[in-house]
C-alpha cells in the first residue's frame, strides 16, 4: 500500500476516535448552523408576531371614526385595550407593562368634522423594537384610512382617485440568479461554511505534528523507510478531509433544517432555499482547494511549533487571518465589491463569495475558475512549504 | 551467539554533530566518533546524561544528519542511503510514546505497513509478536489504557515488526520497574541470540555488565575509550566497571579513592 495512504488511514482513524476532533468536524458545524437557524428563526417569527401585538388606547369619547379605526387594527390581528389617561399610559410604559399607547382624545370625528386634520399621539419607548414595529403597522393602517378619506373628497370634487399619489415608484424586480434565498442567510451562511472549513481542521492540526513531537512518536515515524514527503502528505490529506467534512456537515445541516418545515423557520425560508444540487456541487468544488490550503498551512504551523501549546497559540493567531475575509463576506453585499471580479482574487473571501452566489443561484464561471485556480496555487505553495519544513532537521527536532 | 552474518553491521568514522545554538553558540554534541558493531554483538554506549549518546544514535538512525564524518549501517551510508538504513534498523527508547487512540495490534499493523509488509505476512508477523511478547490480553484495547510495562512491551514489538538486522536501544529501562527492566534485557539478549547487531545506550552499569560485549565510553561528545569490560578494567587497573568508566572519562580522581 502507498505509504501516503497508510499514514492517511492512520490519521483518520485517530481523528475519528478523538472526541475533540469529532466535535470540530461534526458537532460544532451542525450545532452552530442549527443554533443560527433556531435563534434567527425565532427572531424572524417574532417580527411577524410583533404586528399582532397588544396596543393600548386612551379614548375619552367614542365616535364612529375612532371605533372604525380601532376595529381595523383588531382585524389586522392587534389587540386593543383601553387605558384611562396619558399619565397612566406613560407610567406603565416606563414599567414595561405597556408597549404602545394611542391617545384618541375626544375622538377622531371632533377634528375631522370641523375639517381639521387629526393627529394621533402615540406614546412608546423608542428602545422597544416591538413598539416600533407596531407603530409602523398603525401608520400603514392610518395611511390606508387617509386614502379612503381623501378619496371621498376627490370623488366629491370629481378628481381622479389616481391623483391621490401623483408620484410613486413602481418596483420591477429583475431576477439575477435561478433561485432565491433569504438575504439574511445569504449574508451569514458563507461565513459559517468557510469558518468551519478552517476550524474543522484546526483542532487536529496541533496534535498531528507538534503533538507527535511532544510525545516523541514522530521519531519512530521518521525512522521508518518512508519519505518524509509521504508522511507530510498523508497527514495533510487527512487534515484536508477533516476540513472538508466539517464544511459538508454545515451544508448538510442547512438542508436538514429546510426539510423540517418547522413553523418558526417559515419566515427564514419564505423564499425557499436557493441551494440546489448545482449550488452544492459548485460550493464543494470551490472549497476543495481552500481546504487543501488550510490543511497545508496548518501542518506547516504545527511542524514549526515545539509542542501542542505553542502550535495552538500560532493557530489561534492564524485563525484571525481566516476570520477577517470570512467576516467581510457578510457585508460584501452592501458594497460595490461584490460585483467586481477582484473579489475572486482574494483567498477565502473568493470561496465565501462563490458560496454566497450559489445560495442565490448565481454562477459566475470565471469567478469560480479564479477561486479554484487561486486556491489550488495557494494550496500547492502551502503544501510545498509544509513538506519542506518536514524535511528540515532543525524544525522536526525543535522540541 | 556471535553468529557472523555481515561483519561490521554498524561502522562510524570520525562522526561528528555540531548544533548551532543562538544562545550557547556552537555545541559539539558528538566529536569524531569512530567505532564498530558486529552481528550478534551488543555494543554499549556508556556515558552520563547529555554525553552525546542519544545524538549518536539519532545520527545512526538518520533522524539527524552528521556535520562531518561517515557512518554505515548494514553497509549503507547513512547520508547517501537513509531509506535503506531505515529499512534495516529498529529503534526503541523509553521516552517514545505510543498512539493512545490506537490498539497495540493497530500500531503493529501501521508500522508493519510503513515497512512494506502487508496482507497475510503482516498479520502473521503481528500475531507472532503479540504471542512472543505476551501482549494478547490487551492487544485490542487502546494504548492510552495500558500500564507503563505493557506499553514498553508494545514498543519492543513495534521495534521488531520488520525484523531489523540492527537494533538501537536508547535507555530502554529508564523509568521501568525491576521486573519489566529484566524483561526488556531478556528481549535484548534474545535478539542477540538471533544474530542482531545491537547498540545499547545506558548509564546503568549493571545492565552494561550483564548485556554488553563491547563498550564505548562517551563523555562530552568525545569517545574516551572502548573495548570489552575486562579490557577496560585491565586498561584502568580498576576492579569495578563503574570506577573503570569514571577513570576513562577522566572524572575527579578523589571520588575514585
Amino acid at each position: 500500500m502507498n505509504p501516503v495512504v497508510t499514514v492517511f488511514r492512520k490519521e483518520m482513524r485517530e481523528m475519528l476516535r478523538d472526541k475533540r476532533v469529532r466535535s470540530a468536524m461534526f458537532i460544532g458545524p451542525i450545532f452552530s448552523v442549527a443554533l443560527m437557524f433556531i435563534l434567527f428563526g425565532l427572531i424572524f417569527s417574532s417580527f411577524s408576531k410583533a404586528t399582532k401585538t397588544t396596543v393600548h388606547a386612551i379614548v375619552r369619547k367614542h365616535d364612529a371614526a375612532t371605533d372604525a379605526f380601532i376595529k381595523g387594527l383588531e382585524k389586522g390581528g392587534m389587540t386593543v385595550k383601553e387605558l384611562p389617561s396619558v399619565d397612566a399610559a406613560t407610567e406603565q410604559i416606563k414599567k414595561g407593562e405597556v408597549r404602545l399607547a394611542l391617545d384618541f382624545g375626544d375622538g377622531m370625528e371632533t377634528s375631522l368634522g370641523s375639517n381639521q386634520p387629526f393627529k394621533l399621539p402615540a406614546y412608546f419607548d423608542p428602545s422597544e423594537q416591538k413598539a416600533q414595529i407596531a407603530l409602523s403597522v398603525i401608520e400603514k393602517s392610518m395611511s390606508a384610512m387617509n386614502e379612503v378619506i381623501v378619496g371621498k373628497i376627490f370623488e366629491e370634487k370629481q378628481i381622479d382617485k389616481a391623483m391621490l399619489k401623483p408620484l410613486s415608484v413602481e418596483r420591477k424586480e429583475v431576477k439575477v440568479g435561478d433561485t432565491n434565498t433569504n438575504e439574511f442567510l445569504v449574508q451569514l451562511l458563507p461565513y459559517l461554511i468557510v469558518i468551519w472549513a478552517f476550524y474543522g481542521a484546526m483542532s487536529s492540526a496541533s496534535d498531528m505534528v507538534a503533538g507527535e513531537k511532544e510525545r516523541q512518536t514522530l521519531e519512530t515515524l521518521l525512522i521508518s523507510p518512508v519519505a518524509r514527503r509521504q508522511v507530510a502528505l498523508g497527514k495533510l490529506f487527512a487534515l484536508a478531509t477533516a476540513s472538508f467534512l466539517a464544511t459538508a456537515s454545515s451544508i448538510a445541516t442547512i438542508f436538514v433544517f429546510y426539510s423540517l418545515k418547522l413553523d418558526f423557520l417559515k419566515p427564514l425560508f419564505e423564499k425557499g432555499l436557493g441551494l440546489n444540487f448545482t449550488g452544492v456541487l459548485v460550493i464543494l468544488v470551490a472549497l476543495v482547494p481552500t481546504t487543501m490550503f488550510f490543511a497545508s498551512a496548518l501542518i506547516a504551523i504545527s511542524s514549526y511549533a515545539r509542542n501542542t501549546r505553542e502550535a495552538q497559540t500560532y493557530l489561534a493567531q492564524g485563525s484571525i487571518l481566516v476570520m477577517l475575509p470570512a467576516m467581510f463576506s457578510q457585508i460584501i453585499g452592501f458594497t460595490d465589491f461584490a460585483q467586481s471580479r477582484t473579489v475572486y482574487a482574494i483567498p477565502i473571501l473568493n470561496a465565501a463569495n462563490v458560496i454566497r452566489n450559489a445560495l442565490i443561484g448565481k454562477y459566475d464561471a470565471v469567478g469560480i475558475a479564479m477561486t479554484v485556480g487561486i486556491g489550488a496555487v495557494l494550496a500547492l505553495i502551502a503544501m510545498a512549504w509544509s513538506v519542506r519544513l518536514f524535511n528540515r532537521e532543525t524544525i522536526l527536532n525543535r522540541i | 551467539m556471535n553468529q557472523r552474518i555481515n561483519p561490521r553491521m554498524v561502522r562510524t568514522d570520525s562522526l561528528s554533530k555540531l548544533f548551532v545554538d543562538p544562545k550557547r553558540g556552537d555545541v559539539k554534541a558528538v566529536q569524531n566518533a569512530t567505532f564498530e558493531a558486529q552481528p550478534g554483538q551488543i555494543v554499549g554506549l556508556l556515558g552520563k546524561n547529555g554525553a552525546g549518546k542519544s545524538t549518536l544514535l539519532r545520527m545512526l538512525s538518520t533522524v539527524l544528519t552528521p556535520s562531518s564524518g561517515k557512518a554505515w549501517v548494514s553497509d549503507f551510508d547513512i547520508v547517501a542511503n537513509p531509506t535503506e538504513v531505515r529499512r534495516s534498523i529498529g529503534f526503541m527508547s523509553t521516552s517514545t510514546a505510543l498512539y493512545g487512540r490506537m490498539s497495540p495490534r493497530e500500531i503493529l499493523g501501521y508500522f508493519g505497513e510503513l515497512h512494506g509488509l502487508q496482507g497475510a505476512s503482516l498479520k502473521a508477523k503481528v500475531d507472532e509478536l503479540i504471542s512472543r511478547l505476551d501482549i494478547g490480553s490487551y492487544a485490542d484495547g487502546l494504548c492510552d489504557k495500558l500500564s507503563t510495562g505493557q506499553k514498553q512491551r508494545v514498543n519492543i514489538a513495534r521495534t521488531l515488526i520488520h525484523d531489523p538486522q540492527v537494533l538501537f536501544f536508547d535507555e530502554p529501562t529508564s523509568g521501568l520497574d525491576v521486573v519489566m527492566s529484566q524483561d526488556v534485557m531478556r528481549f535484548v539478549e534474545e535478539e542477540r541470540e538471533r544474530g542482531k547487531t545491537i547498540i545499547y545506550c545506558t548509564h546503568i552499569m549493571s545492565e552494561v555488565e550483564r548485556l554488553c560485549d563491547h563498550i564505548v565510553c562517551i563523555h562530552d561528545g568525545e569517545l574516551k575509550g572502548q573495548g570489552s569490560i575486562e579490557a577496560l578494567k585491565a586498561q584502568t587497573g580498576e576492579s569495578s566497571l563503574e570506577k573503570a568508566f569514571l577513570k576513562v572519562v577522566g572524572y575527579n580522581q578523589e571520588v575514585l579513592a
